[in-house]
């Protein structure tokens, strides 16, 4: 493969892939998280109902309903990235959560090639990365590196 | 030792922010995390990342937005903002950049330095900034990725604004 075949250009849209952080999905990484679940070890810990599990706690934080933590949308951008060129490596990620994400709600996962890098044996895309809603809002958006290489390591 | 963010107090009409300024810039301890196999196939299968196929001889690499999963589990504590009225803190944004792979099988030992604790005064009122650098180095010591993490606090039910500059590199 040479970088003629990474069919990646400036003004290229990521394609899109559609996301919804339901309840039991945001528990999951809650747990794999750290943040409740058996292990009783990990420091920082919540230490009761948050806005994230109890839907009383979120309105009393002035919330119409459980939110999803900000990092859930980053790590759905990186992988409508990593959809892209699985075989990629995102470099660089930096993300601005602009407004709160209501658990249940479905997005999509999205954004466009800014520039695109030829080397020797590898190709190197910045991208704007955001999360739509359908009616175009973007509550998190923000930019991505990735490095695609050509040839295997030596 | 707490201080409020302007001693000297110019702005008399906002409230007045406060936060431990003995850890400020000072790189602690955070922990550390091992990349397990188990918890990076759970990660993929639950964002929905895909599994590249491996080439023969490579070792599995984790991707940077696992690295997502390892904050707050300890490391953003001390900081001890309190700004009157400010009572939701929320993550405003974050950067991350990996400068060497992460593998399946590394310990990574985190680190935190509070950068910065500031506030902001708008249409909906004063809200406080705390801005934290997350360091992880590798079993090598080497350090494989850098992130800046911020949070706001402001009052129940007003939106957070964009954060400013949210680059990983200082």
């Amino acid at each position: 493969m040479t970088t003629e075949h990474i069919l990646a250009d400036i003004g290229d849209e990521i394609p899109p892939m559609e996301w919804t952080a339901d309840p039991d999905l945001v528990r999951e990484m809650l747990d794999l998280s750290g943040w409740i679940g058996d292990d009783e070890s990990g420091e920082g810990r919540m230490s009761g109902p948050s806005r994230f599990t109890d839907q009383e706690t979120a309105r009393s934080e002035g919330f119409g309903n459980m939110i999803v933590p900000g990092n859930l949308g980053m790590m759905a951008m990186a992988a409508a990235i990593q959809r892209w060129f699985p075989h990629g490596r995102v470099s660089k990620l930096d993300c601005v959560f602009r407004q709160p994400i209501t658990q249940g709600e479905t997005l999509t996962a999205t954004g466009v090639v800014t520039d695109r890098q030829d080397h020797a044996d590898h190709v190197i895309l910045e991208m704007d990365v955001y999360l739509e809603r359908p009616d175009n809002q973007r509550p998190q958006g923000g930019t991505a590196v990735m490095t695609i290489r050509t040839t295997p390591p030596a | 030792m707490t201080i409020p963010e302007d001693a000297g107090g110019a702005a008399a009409q906002a409230p007045q922010l406060t936060y431990n300024a003995e850890i400020l810039r000072k790189e602690q301890p955070a922990g550390a995390i091992t990349l397990t196999e188990a918890g990076v196939d759970r990660y993929m299968e639950l964002t929905g990342h895909p599994r590249a196929a491996l080439p023969e001889g490579e070792r599995r690499e984790a991707p940077i937005a696992m690295l997502n999963v390892f904050f707050s589990r300890g490391q953003e504590v001390g900081a001890d903002v309190k700004l009157e009225g400010a009572t939701v803190g929320l993550n405003a944004g974050r950067a991350i950049e990996l400068y060497r792979p992460i593998y399946v099988g590394d310990t990574l030992t985190r680190s935190a330095i509070l950068q910065d604790v500031y506030s902001k005064t708008g249409r909906s009122g004063t809200m406080a900034f705390e801005v934290w650098e997350i360091l992880f180095r590798n079993q090598d010591h080497e350090l494989v990725a850098r992130a800046r993490d911020s949070m706001v606090y402001r009052a129940p039910g007003v939106a957070p604004p964009p954060e400013r500059g949210a680059e990983a590199s200082p």
